[in-house]
């Protein structure tokens, strides 16, 4: 696991420098139902294929930022800073 | 006084140890010509801690001459093209900045005398000596 | 200048390549083989088979062909006994009929018989030894690389490639294999020599090791990032397949022209060439001029097996029989595809060039020169004829899998070339199937009756050539973090215990055992006053408008209505409601706090606060000071009077209770002040700059010393918390505890209107527990370890989190998990050294249950 990947702050570093940190999902409200929370905080997709997701740049600017990327070849298409 | 991270470093090393604005700095270690012509042929390192921002994590270190590219890419993956980046020496997180005589490293406090064993160790096939902050004037003059 | 081999003086030359000198010197036998100890001589002289390894100088599977000779090196042979040329374990080629292809997984099917046979099979097979742990150890460094392009080979294809990419104004990296100085320095590019690239990884990172890149280091691997990759590897020469063809003395063609021209030595005095290319061919003009006879020149397919014992004395073919010292073998050149294949690019057959060639390459990649397998022609009939299959045949000679091995492996079912690979080992040796594995596929294909191409191809994974363990682990780089008063603590004789990168002393040597040491501590705290270094504590500032409504959300109690100057604890669950972290907050102004988190878990809490915040809008900015602060406790009853000569803040209750904060100078250095008690007796938790680390502990140390101050470690610091019951996240907690089994639901606010795992601890408030962490007290004074066994009338109850012996109780306690229906019940048994000892639950703090010795 060696590819690069471009930090919005800090430029393209080897995935080394980053903490993983899930795929990007949507939290429910209070209020929602128990199967929207089960759904949230145990499921993942685990996409074969291009999947958004969290980043965080642990040895450089130690900021979260979200990634769209293809987990079957690493190919990392788009990085921004999350809105 | 204040202390570098290093402080007992420097004693142990033999430092002629002086205060310079509230903190205790080493001038030399022997010889200030000496380690400034070191630093000029290879490579050397000064601990510049006591240039310091209230409240910073960090202890500064500058380490100068025609070697230190060769000495800290033994340490980082980082690019030094860059001018100042985030990046890592020795596993540890670290502030890199070029600097006219090389490159300025801020190393959290806590792992600075880890770190700059780590890059004397480097430094050894090049020769790699510290210098005070007689020599480091000496350099900038 | 020379060399010691097995004890014996070889001289060297200018030159000289280990095994060039052993050869000069009339060394013939270089290793024995690994399964059935078959003498084995040079073969390839380039590094790409198994025939040269030796120890040199204690590391073991040296490739000898390829490693610069050096006065003093010692060298030692591998896998024979007594010696190479009398190896009493080459008694093993009788016993072949006993050891056939997979012959461990047919007879050891029992595991035990395995684990006995395992270790004797380990002595006699095998490929060297590591060396012992007391072995002097080698330097190993890492270095990090980048270039525009970087080109692996420095042949002339190679080399025209960095020169035409550096002409383009790119910055150019050659790694090649060759001794310094056979690739000419160049000031367009830079040169990596002695260096090959075992490697290709995402991101056209390639692992490279470099040999004595100086003279204080053994090895040194090299990370190099390129924007683009030029593989220039070339293509290397495969032995070919006949009985006995791995007798001492058959040498392939190109080995046979480096030992002539690289090193001036003549390899035999008279030869065969095995060649497609009948006539006079290059080779035989090239042993005639240095004197070597000819004898015959004969094609693969005529060839029927070499003779001979511990060395080739002639070759029988179709055509008559040739006596000889010395057979040539004109191979398959291969295309050295493996890092083009790592890399993503395909292998496709070429019938023409008897080879796979690489096709398809990803962006960024490209080859050029012999890789491409452009020229090759091939040298033998692909694949060779059943009628060649024997058990004297050997395909991989890193393993010993001969072609009757093969065929009986296809006719045992492992009829894929990945199985085949896997069944038979063969691909698999040090190698790495550079010798052996256009055989295999060529085998598997005949005996399953499909063409090359669909047999297909094994794949390429790094390393490739192998690395040693030593240059992957590279220079030894564990961080050492030290609080500021490291050196102070050292003085004062501290044991030091690991705490992730932390050193903390774990008690101070002030008597002769650790139990003694730790109960002066602990009495210190008690009755007098103790100081603890508490800087490995997380620390976080969090400043803004959006403050309150950050912490609101992420923790779980209340802080937006903490009023400055007042400290709360803090407890961080995830969604799932499962503790995560705790510490303290306090609030210096209406939108500033400061948060203290366990030393193992800042990082952790710095990433989910940020987290949080991602994307959010909010004013709130989150400041790791955690190495910018030092931070002590000091604790006890004479807290108060050591504190109060050094600092103008005052000190009552009245002026500054139990959970308050204020910032005022201590010794003349502006420090925060947390009245809280972790420890259960008076105290302040004091946090100041980390350069003024060593000025304030000494003057608490000198001003403490009248009332009878110790420093204190974190063995008395766990027996003090533990006599007050305050849980230790991630010790007495694990990664399934939530707040309401750990007894501690009061920290929970349902009342807010959101916040990080309400959900699930709104379906956990009501839900009956699984299990509840509860004090207990032994009825006798053994100390069960963390993680016994809590047992209820016998069967299995729970564990142990802690458990000390109490000097206020006078009895060893400790927290543990028990089963509900076993908290209720005040009557346990708990294991010590593997005996059931009895103790009684308890729901009760042992230690100053009301808290009075806190607000005293």
């Amino acid at each position: 696991m060696s590819f690069l990947l471009a930090c919005p702050e800090c430029g393209e570093r080897s995935a080394y420098e980053f903490r993983f940190g899930g795929e990007v999902k949507s939290r429910p409200q209070q209020g929602d139902s128990e199967e929207a929370w089960f759904q949230y905080i145990y499921t993942k997709a685990n996409e074969a294929g291009e999947q958004e997701e969290w980043w965080f740049h642990r040895n450089g600017c130690r900021k979260w930022f979200q990634a769209l990327r293809d987990t079957r070849t690493n190919t990392v298409i788009a990085t921004w800073k999350p809105e | 006084m204040k202390r570098s991270a290093l402080h007992r470093w420097h004693e142990k090393a033999g430092a002629t140890l002086a205060e310079e604005q509230g903190w205790s700095v080493p001038l030399r270690y022997s010889n200030a010509k000496q380690e400034a012509d070191r630093a000029t042929a290879s490579v050397g390192i000064c601990d510049l801690s006591h240039i310091h921002e209230p409240l910073s994590p960090y202890a500064r270190f500058l380490i100068a001459g025609p070697d230190t590219r060769a000495v800290l890419s033994k340490l980082t993956s980082l690019n030094l093209d860059l001018t100042a980046a985030y990046g890592s020496v020795a596993h540890v997180r670290c502030l890199f900045m070029r600097d006219d005589l090389g490159y300025l490293v801020m190393v959290p406090r806590d792992y600075a005398e880890f770190a700059w064993e780590a890059i004397l160790e480097a430094g050894e096939e090049f020769h790699i000596a510290p210098f005070g902050l007689e020599a480091c004037w000496r350099l900038e003059a | 200048m020379a060399i010691h081999f097995n004890g014996r003086q070889i001289p060297i030359q200018e030159g000289d390549t280990v095994a060039s000198a052993l050869y000069r010197a009339g060394q013939r036998i270089f290793t024995r083989s690994f399964k059935y100890h078959r003498p084995r001589g040079l073969l390839c002289c380039a590094g790409n088979c198994p025939n040269c390894l030796m120890n040199v100088d204690g590391i073991p599977n040296v490739r000898t062909c390829i490693t610069p000779a050096r006065a003093g090196m010692a060298v030692k042979h591998q896998n024979a006994r007594p010696s190479l040329d009398f190896d009493y374990l080459a008694i093993a080629q009788r016993f072949d009929w006993m050891m056939p292809v997979g012959w461990y997984y047919k007879h050891f099917t029992n595991p035990r018989m395995w684990h006995l046979a395992e270790a004797q099979i380990r002595k006699v097979a095998g490929l060297g030894e590591a060396p012992p742990p007391d072995a002097p150890e080698a330097v190993y460094e890492h270095a990090h690389m980048q270039a525009g392009v970087a080109v692996i080979g420095g042949g002339e294809a190679g080399l025209k490639a960095a020169r035409e990419a550096a002409e383009q104004g790119e910055r150019v990296v050659v790694v090649d294999d060759q001794p310094r100085g056979v690739v000419p320095a160049d000031s367009k590019f830079s040169l990596l020599s002695r260096s090959y690239c075992f490697g290709f990884y995402e991101g056209n990172l390639l692992g490279v090791l470099q040999s004595e890149p100086h003279s204080g280091a053994r090895e040194r691997l090299v990370h190099l990032r390129a924007k683009r990759v030029v593989v220039a590897t070339g293509a290397y020469e495969a032995p070919l397949t006949f009985k006995n063809n791995d007798l001492p003395g058959i040498m392939l063609s190109t080995a046979v022209w480096r030992l002539i021209h690289r090193h001036g030595i003549q390899p035999g005095t008279s030869a065969v060439i095995i060649s497609n290319e009948l006539g006079d061919s290059n080779i035989a003009a090239e042993l005639r001029n240095v004197g070597i006879a000819v004898v015959a020149s004969v094609p693969p397919s005529d060839v029927l097996e070499a003779t001979g014992g511990k060395h080739v004395t002639g070759l029988r073919t179709s055509r008559g029989n040739y006596a000889c010292d010395l057979v040539v073998t004109c191979g398959h050149r291969i295309p050295d595809a493996g890092l083009l294949s790592q890399a993503g690019a395909k292998l496709r057959w070429s019938a023409e060039a008897g080879a796979f060639v690489p096709v398809e390459f990803p962006p960024n990649v490209t080859a050029v020169g012999d890789v491409l397998g452009a020229g090759l022609k091939a040298a033998a009939m692909l694949p060779a004829p059943a009628e060649t299959t024997n058990k004297r045949t050997f395909v991989c000679l890193c393993n010993d899998v001969t072609t009757q091995d093969l065929s009986d492996s296809v006719a045992e079912g492992f009829d894929h070339i990945e199985l085949l690979k896997r069944y038979t080992t063969a691909t698999m040796g040090p190698c790495q199937g550079r010798m052996c594995q256009l055989q295999a596929i060529g085998i598997c294909a005949r005996e399953t009756r499909r063409s090359i191409p669909e047999t297909g191809v094994t794949t390429s994974r790094p390393p490739n050539p192998g690395v040693t363990l030593g240059a992957l682990g590279g220079a030894r780089h564990h961080p050492i973090r030290r609080t500021p008063m490291h050196h102070q603590h050292a003085d004062l004789g501290a044991v030091w215990m690991d705490m992730g990168d932390w050193k903390r002393p774990r008690y101070y040597k002030s008597a002769q055992t650790e139990r003694e040491c730790v109960q002066q501590e602990y009495a210190a705290v008690r009755q007098a006053v103790g100081v603890i270094d508490v800087s490995t504590l997380g620390k976080l500032s969090l400043k803004g408008r959006d403050s309150g409504k950050l912490l609101d959300k992420v923790y779980t109690s209340r802080f937006s209505d903490l009023k400055p100057g007042r400290v709360r604890y803090a407890m961080l669950c995830d969604e799932a409601g499962i503790m995560l972290d705790d510490g303290t907050i306090s609030r210096q102004a209406d939108h500033e706090f400061f948060i203290t988190t366990t030393t193992g878990n800042l990082d952790f809490v710095e990433q989910w606060l940020e987290w949080w915040l991602a994307g959010a809008g909010w004013d709130a900015q989150v400041n790791n000071l955690t190495s910018a602060l030092a931070a002590v406790n000091l604790a006890g009853p004479k807290a108060r009077d050591v504190l109060s000569a050094l600092t103008d803040c005052k000190l009552s209750n009245d002026a500054f209770p139990y959970m308050a904060c204020r910032s005022a100078n201590v010794a003349g250095v502006p420090a925060l002040l947390m009245r809280i008690g972790f420890v259960g007796e008076t105290g302040w938790e004091i946090h100041y700059p980390a350069e003024s680390g060593e000025h304030l502990w000494s003057a608490l140390m000198d001003t403490g010393r009248t009332y009878g101050i110790r420093p204190f470690g974190v063995e008395a610091q766990r027996l003090l918390r533990l006599e007050k019951r305050h849980v230790i996240v991630g010790v007495d907690t694990d990664a399934l505890t939530n707040p309401y089994e750990a007894g501690m639901g009061w920290v929970v606010k349902h009342d807010k209107n959101d916040f990080i795992g309400k959900f699930a601890l709104g379906k956990l408030q009501g839900a009956p527990a699984q299990q509840s962490l509860v004090g207990f007290t032994m009825s006798a004074n053994e100390i069960p370890e963390d993680g016994a066994a809590i047992l209820v009338n016998g069967a299995l109850a729970g564990r142990v989190t802690s458990a000390r012996y109490s000097p206020a109780v006078q009895k060893a306690i400790g927290l543990g998990w028990v089963t509900t229906a076993a908290a209720e019940g005040a009557s346990v048994e708990v294991r010590v050294a593997g005996r059931p000892v009895k103790a009684t639950v308890t729901q009760h703090v042992f230690y100053d249950p009301e808290g009075a010795r806190l607000r005293m």
